[in-house]
C-alpha cells in the first residue's frame, strides 16, 4: 500500500529519492575512494613485501616520520651494523633472511649507454636475499655476488624513456656510472706516480680524474612507499668494491713531512687501502619475518637482543600512522558526503508534510473504514521508510555502476603502470548494508513527525477537510 | 445491534465560548431499524452520527452497541469497531480517486487483515450486490454519481456491517439516482437486517423510515 502511494506520486517520489540517491552516492563514493586507497596502499606494501619487513637501526633513538627516511647513511650515534650482528639477528625465531643496507658513495651520475643525459646516482646496496627481494615491473632480483649489474627503480625507466609497455626492453641495457672526481674503488688502477720533479699538477690531475663504469640492468623494482624516487640497487658485494678507498702515502718519517708542507717531490711511497663497509658497517638492516603476525615480535626480539641498543621500525608503526590518515580522511569525507543525506531527509519531511495535508481527507475515509492511528502511523513512516531504502538501493546501484567502469579504466591503468593488481575499487559489504540501512533509518526518522501528524488527525475533521 | 444514546453531550470550544453541538441526546434504535435523523444545519445531525459510528467520541453521557459502552473507548477499540460493525456513506461519496471501484471496495478489508484473493473475491461480491459488477476497474473520475454513490455503498458493506449510517447519501444526486440509492440501501438492510441511519433533508427519504430523529440545537424535538 505504502508503495502503490509513493507510485501515485511519482514524481514527487522521484525527486524526493534522488536526493536520497545524491546523498547516498556521495557517501558511497567518498568512504570507498578512501576505503580502496587504503586498501590498494595495504595491497602494495603486502606486494612489496613491506609488511613482514623490520628495518634495524644501529640505535633505539626515536625517528620520526612513517617511512623514518634520513638515516641511512652514517655519522649514526650507536653500534656498528656488521655481519656478526647478522648472523645473531639470523638466530632469532622466525627470521626468514637478513640484508645489511648501506648508500653507496662514489658514483656521481649514470646515464643510459648511447644517451647523453646524464642523472644524479644515488645507489643502495642490499644483501642478495629474501629481506631485500622486491617486487619487479620487469627483470628479476639479484643473484647471490653479483657486481656491474643493477636493479632500477621505475623512477629511472621513466627517465630513461622506458615506460609502461615497454619497460621489459630495458632489461639487458647497460648504464654508465661516472665516478666522483678521485675516486679510488673498483675498477681503477692507481697510477703510479711519477719519480721525479715537482708533481704537484700530476696529483692535481689524479684528483679530478673520474672514471666511466659500466653496470648492466637486470631488473625495475615496483614503484611503492620508500621505492618511488631516483634510485638505483646494487648488491652489497659490489658496494664492498666500490667503497674501497686506495691512495698513496708516504712511506716513512721523512716523506710524511715534506707532505704535510705540500711538497710534491718525489718519494717512496705506498698504496694504502681501506674498506669503508668493513669500517662504518652496514646503514642499517632490513630483516624479513615469516609472517605478518609474527613482524612485531620479531622486531622485539631484535630490540632486546644482547642489549645491544638496536633500534626498529616496524611496518605496524608505519600502518598505525596511516590507518589514522585514513580514518581522519574517511570521517572527514563520509561527513562531507552526509550533509547531502541530511539535506535529502530534509526533502523527505517536506514530501511526507505534504503529503499529510493533500491526503488528510484520503486519512479521513481509512479512519472511517476501520484504520486505527498505529495503522496511519505506520503508512506513512513506511512510505518515508521506503523512499529512503529505494535511495539507499538505487545509489548502491549506481555505486556498483560506477565501480564497473572504474575499474575497466581501472585496469587499464593499472596494467600501463605494470601494477600487479586487478579491480582495485572494491566497496566493502558492510558499506553497502550499511549505507542502505543507515537510508532507510533516515527515511523512517525524517518520516515519523508526518506520520504522527497525520495520526493525530481527527477523522472527523480528515474528512470534512476540503 | 440494538443502540442506546444516554445524555450525550458533545461541547466544542469555539474561541473563548464552549458550545454543545450535542446538548443531552437520549434516544434507542432498535436492532435492524430504518432511522432518518433530520434537522437544519449546524443542528449537529452529522455529530450525532459520527458519535454513533465511533468516529468521533461524546464529551460526556454514554452510548451503548450492543450493551456494551463505545464512549470511553480506545481508538483501537474503536477501529475495530468502525471496521467490522459500521459502515459509513458520504454525500461527497470520499472515494479515493486514484483507486479502482474495487479497490476502493477491498479498502477496509485491508484494515480487517483479509487475504488479497479473499479481498478481492468479497469486494467483487459488494459490488456485484449493488449492480456495478462491470465497473470494477473503473476509477470514481470515469463513474457517474450516482455509480460512485454505490462503490461507496458497496465499500460500507465489505465487512458485513450491521449498522450503515448513510450522512446525506443523495445530497449530490438528482432525484431518480436519490430514489435508486435509497431503494438500494433499503433493499439491502432487509436483505441483511442491517441497521440504517440515514441523515437526510428530504422528507420523502424521512417518509420511508421507521421513525425519524428531529434534531435542533442538539436537541431532540420531536419523534416519529
Amino acid at each position: 500500500m505504502a508503495l502503490g502511494n509513493l507510485w501515485r506520486r511519482k514524481l514527487r517520489s522521484f525527486l524526493t529519492i534522488i536526493a536520497v540517491v545524491i546523498g547516498a552516492v556521495a557517501v558511497l563514493t567518498l568512504t570507498t575512494l578512501v576505503v580502496t586507497a587504503s586498501s590498494v596502499f595495504m595491497k602494495q606494501l603486502d606486494a612489496m613485501g613491506i609488511l613482514t619487513q623490520v628495518t634495524v637501526t644501529p640505535s633505539n633513538v626515536e625517528v620520526q616520520g612513517p617511512f623514518g627516511g634520513g638515516f641511512m647513511g652514517d655519522g649514526e650515534e650507536g653500534i656498528k651494523l656488521d655481519d656478526t650482528i647478522i648472523e645473531k639477528i639470523e638466530k632469532i625465531p622466525h627470521v626468514v633472511a637478513v640484508s645489511g643496507q648501506t648508500y653507496v658513495r662514489g658514483f656521481k651520475s649514470v646515464r643510459l649507454e648511447g644517451t647523453e643525459k646524464k642523472f644524479s646516482a644515488q645507489l643502495q646496496a642490499n644483501h642478495a636475499n629474501k629481506a631485500s627481494d622486491g617486487t619487479m615491473v620487469a627483470g628479476r632480483n639479484f643473484l647471490q655476488g653479483e657486481k656491474n649489474k643493477v636493479i632500477i627503480g621505475q623512477w629511472y625507466a621513466k627517465k630513461f624513456g622506458f615506460e609502461e609497455k615497454n619497460i621489459a626492453n630495458i632489461i639487458g641495457k647497460k648504464v654508465i656510472f661516472t665516478t666522483e672526481e678521485g675516486f679510488s674503488g673498483y675498477g681503477v688502477d692507481l697510477a703510479q706516480p711519477p719519480q721525479e720533479g715537482n708533481n704537484k699538477e700530476w696529483w692535481e690531475e689524479q684528483n679530478k680524474k673520474t672514471y666511466d663504469i659500466e653496470a648492466e640492468i637486470v631488473g625495475v623494482l615496483m614503484s611503492g612507499p620508500g621505492t618511488d624516487g631516483p634510485e638505483i640497487y646494487i648488491t652489497m658485494d659490489w658496494a664492498h668494491d666500490i667503497m674501497i678507498r686506495r691512495w698513496w702515502e708516504a712511506d716513512g718519517e721523512a716523506g710524511k713531512e715534506q707532505e704535510k708542507k705540500g711538497i710534491y717531490e718525489p718519494w717512496p711511497m705506498i698504496i694504502v687501502t681501506e674498506d669503508e663497509l668493513d669500517k662504518r658497517g652496514y646503514g642499517m638492516l632490513i630483516v624479513r619475518a615469516d609472517s605478518t603476525q609474527t613482524v612485531v615480535g620479531v622486531a622485539s626480539d631484535i630490540e632486546k637482543l644482547e642489549n645491544l641498543g638496536l633500534g626498529t621500525i616496524t611496518p605496524q608503526d608505519m600502518l598505525d600512522e596511516l590507518q589514522k590518515i585514513f580514518t581522519v580522511l574517511g570521517v572527514i569525507l563520509t561527513a562531507i558526503g552526509g550533509i547531502s543525506l541530511a539535506v535529502a531527509s530534509l526533502g523527505i519531511i517536506n514530501t511526507m508534510v505534504m503529503a499529510t495535508y493533500e491526503r488528510t481527507r484520503e486519512i479521513g475515509v481509512m479512519r472511517a473504514c476501520g484504520a486505527r492511528r498505529s495503522t496511519i502511523r505506520n503508512l506513512f513512516t513506511m512510505e518515508a521508510s521506503l523512499i529512503g531504502f529505494l535511495g539507499g538501493m538505487i545509489g548502491v546501484g549506481i555505486l556498483f555502476g560506477m565501480v564497473k567502469i572504474g575499474n575497466i579504466y581501472g585496469n587499464q591503468f593499472l596494467e600501463e603502470q605494470n601494477i600487479p593488481l586487478q579491480n582495485i575499487i572494491d566497496p566493502p559489504l558492510w558499506l553497502t548494508l550499511g549505507v542502505i540501512g543507515f537510508t532507510t533509518i533516515i527515511g523512517t526518522i525524517a518520516g515519523l513527525y508526518p506520520a504522527f501528524r497525520a495520526a493525530r488527525l481527527n477523522p472527523v475533521d480528515a474528512l470534512r477537510h476540503e | 445491534m440494538p443502540i442506546e444514546l444516554q445524555s450525550i453531550i458533545k461541547t466544542y470550544r469555539m474561541g473563548s465560548e464552549n458550545f454543545n453541538a450535542l446538548d443531552g441526546i437520549t434516544a434507542t434504535i432498535k436492532d435492524g431499524e430504518f432511522i432518518a435523523i433530520m434537522g437544519p444545519s449546524g443542528s449537529g445531525k452529522s455529530t450525532l452520527a459520527n458519535i454513533i459510528g465511533g468516529l468521533d467520541t461524546p464529551s460526556s453521557g454514554k452510548i451503548f452497541v450492543n450493551k456494551e459502552d463505545i464512549s470511553r473507548a480506545w481508538d483501537r477499540a474503536l477501529s475495530h469497531y468502525r471496521n467490522k460493525k459500521v459502515g459509513f456513506v458520504f454525500q461527497t461519496f470520499n472515494l479515493q480517486p486514484h483507486y479502482t471501484a474495487l479497490e476502493n471496495v477491498m479498502l477496509p478489508l485491508i484494515f480487517s487483515k483479509v487475504r488479497l484473493r479473499a479481498r478481492k473475491k468479497k469486494a467483487v461480491a459488494c459490488l456485484e450486490a449493488v449492480g456495478l459488477g462491470d465497473r470494477m476497474k473503473h476509477k470514481p473520475g470515469e463513474l457517474s454519481g450516482g455509480q460512485r454513490q454505490r462503490v461507496s455503498i458497496a465499500r460500507s458493506l465489505a465487512n458485513n456491517p450491521e449498522i450503515i449510517i448513510a450522512d446525506e447519501p443523495t445530497g449530490n444526486l438528482d432525484s431518480k439516482r436519490s430514489t435508486e440509492i435509497i431503494a438500494l440501501l433499503k433493499k439491502l438492510r432487509e436483505e441483511k437486517n442491517i441497521t440504517l441511519i440515514i441523515i437526510t433533508h428530504d422528507m420523502n427519504i424521512a417518509h420511508q423510515a421507521d421513525r425519524v430523529i428531529y434534531i435542533q440545537d442538539g436537541k431532540i424535538k420531536k419523534a416519529r
